[in-house]
């Protein structure tokens, strides 16, 4: 499915967070989503989620599922969002809980949801038990299990120690592979922005607009951390999310 | 080897560190004064060593008006428990503590979850309960009196009424305080606001209403001994105020008595719910 925001406004009370903002999302492409912190890049995803709804503009998603989808979006959290008192296994069975499954369609999904995350050895643990990693594998898991069209992203391995993060971007890249779903990840860390997305999507500050759209034309087999238009592309990004907080920061001064 | 103990461990694999001989080396003081650390037996010690002290003191011959020995206690205990007059004062008192309590923590959970998760709830409900919590209840035994009358009715009010804040706060800040994150996620799934509610809020309630039941479980032993103090024939506010009235000592030790082991025993309880609903903690 692909995403189509369309001239979107949104204001908490006073506080305009997203102005005029339009952006296309093609089907089965990773789009990472970069700006200032507080620009309201988590805003964006909560109206694609459809837990807020804009105060002008049109979300669209288009295009059919797959017939094995049993939700089109599903989302995983920075904080992970486990239900503590649920064994993994039981976590990743939350979202299928509503559906009618049979008890056999229902076990197969989740024990092949696990299986991509690699975590059937600790289907029985409990949350408080993981490590962030396999904290985030639950909720991966959890996310999968539906065989979502679009999966949302929220600083996903944001939480994670800097070793457990590059395996998990590895994995979340197969994971793609095999699904092929729509994702859109906001993120804060360009390095991972260069390493998973196909299209890189920074915001303005505050009322965030489209600013630039970077393509990463680089194959994900090749994008080895020194290679050379990836290291240009993060300069690049850096540069323009440096120059939008400074204007924010001039913005401020000559308010006051 | 009580010499070599002051030796440094690290001489015996005979690689000194110049570094440990310097004349401005010092070892470094401790200063974790505050760090907890078991003290065996030293509870179960103060215990024994109290209850001497006070047998110690009424054996001097002092008047057992004030402080009665502890076999005088243990004997109207067994005179108590032998007439049937400590059941009958036993079963009055846990019959309204248990109406009062359940009658009170039920409305004040279902109000409180109302504030929790509805938005009308909140507006409707939440001034009348701030106004409400701030009253100490057994202002309003009298008035319960004139409602329901000296007997039962006016005893298990009061008791609800007590219960009833402490559960509703409770149970709102147990709801509102369920991971707004997990509910997100619930919701961007599709899972239907009945089932979100169901699987996710009220389990995670539990925490918060487990304290709520510590908080309310004492206030309804406070207010049941002192509506049991106002005309009541049996309960153990009646019996610790009669005694009082006819000298009585030592059944009032032991209505005291058996005050403190209810509290103990309702602590107990919840300890062992919390240990089996929260086990995932």
């Amino acid at each position: 499915m692909d995403i189509l925001i369309d001239d979107v406004r949104h204001a908490y009370d006073r506080l305009i967070v997203l102005n005029s903002l339009s952006l296309d999302i093609p089907s089965g492409e990773i789009v990472c989503i970069l700006g200032p912190s507080g620009c309201g890049k988590s805003t964006l995803l909560r109206l694609i989620a459809g837990l807020e709804v804009p105060d002008s503009g049109r979300i669209l998603t288009r295009g059919n599922p797959s017939p094995r989808t049993l939700h089109p979006i599903a989302i995983v959290f920075q904080d992970f969002a486990l239900v503590p008192w649920r064994s993994v296994a039981k976590n990743v069975e939350l979202p299928l809980e509503h559906h009618a499954l049979s008890a056999q369609e229902r076990q197969r999904r989740i024990w092949s949801a696990l299986q991509q995350v690699k975590l059937t050895e600790f289907a029985h643990a409990y949350p408080n038990r993981l490590s962030g990693g396999m904290r985030q594998r639950t909720g991966l898991a959890r996310a999968l299990v539906v065989d979502p069209a679009i999966l949302l992203l929220d600083e996903p391995f944001s939480a994670i120690d800097v070793g457990t993060r590059e395996l998990l971007q590895r994995d979340f890249l197969r994971l793609w592979e095999d699904a092929r779903f729509t994702g859109v990840c906001v993120t804060h860390d360009v390095l991972e922005a260069t390493q998973i997305a196909h299209r890189i999507v920074i915001l303005s500050r505050r009322p965030a607009r489209v600013r630039t759209i970077f393509e990463v034309a680089v194959p994900f087999i090749d994008r080895r951390e020194d290679h050379p238009t990836l290291v240009a592309l993060q300069q690049a990004i850096r540069e323009i999310i440096r120059e939008e907080i400074e204007a924010g920061g001039r913005e401020l001064e000559g308010a006051s | 080897m009580a010499g070599s103990s002051k030796v440094h461990p690290r001489t015996k694999t005979g690689s000194v560190d110049q570094r440990e001989t310097r004349p401005d080396a010092e070892q470094v003081r401790y200063r974790g004064e505050f760090n907890s650390r078991p003290v065996p037996h030293l509870s179960l010690l103060t215990l024994a060593v109290v209850l001497a002290l006070w047998w110690a003191t009424t054996s001097v011959g002092t008047s057992a008006i004030g402080v009665p020995a502890p076999y005088e206690v243990m004997t109207a205990f067994g005179a108590l428990a032998r007439n049937g007059e400590l059941l009958k004062h036993l079963g009055a008192s846990l019959q309204r503590l248990f109406l009062g309590w359940v009658l009170g923590a039920v409305c004040g959970v279902g109000v409180g979850l109302a504030i929790g998760l509805s938005s009308w709830g909140r507006a409707i409900a939440l001034p009348l309960v701030s106004a409400l919590f701030p009253v100490p209840k057994v202002a309003l035994l009298p008035l319960f009196i004139l409602w329901f009358g000296i007997g039962e009715g006016a005893k298990v009010a009061t008791i609800a009424a007590g219960v009833f804040s402490p559960m509703v706060f409770a149970a709102y800040s147990g709801a509102s305080g369920v991971d707004r994150n997990v509910v997100r996620m619930a919701q961007t799934f599709g899972i239907p606001s009945s089932m979100i509610i169901w699987k996710v809020i009220l389990p995670g309630t539990i925490p918060a209403l487990l304290n709520g039941c510590r908080i309310s479980c004492s206030i309804a032993l406070i207010l049941l001994t002192a509506a049991e103090m106002i005309g009541a024939q049996h309960g153990l506010g009646a019996l610790v105020l009669a005694s009082g009235n006819l000298m009585r000592t030592d059944q009032l030790f032991v209505g005291i008595l058996i005050l403190s082991i209810l509290g103990v025993s309702v602590s107990g309880i919840l300890s062992f719910l919390e240990r089996i609903l929260l086990h995932w903690r």
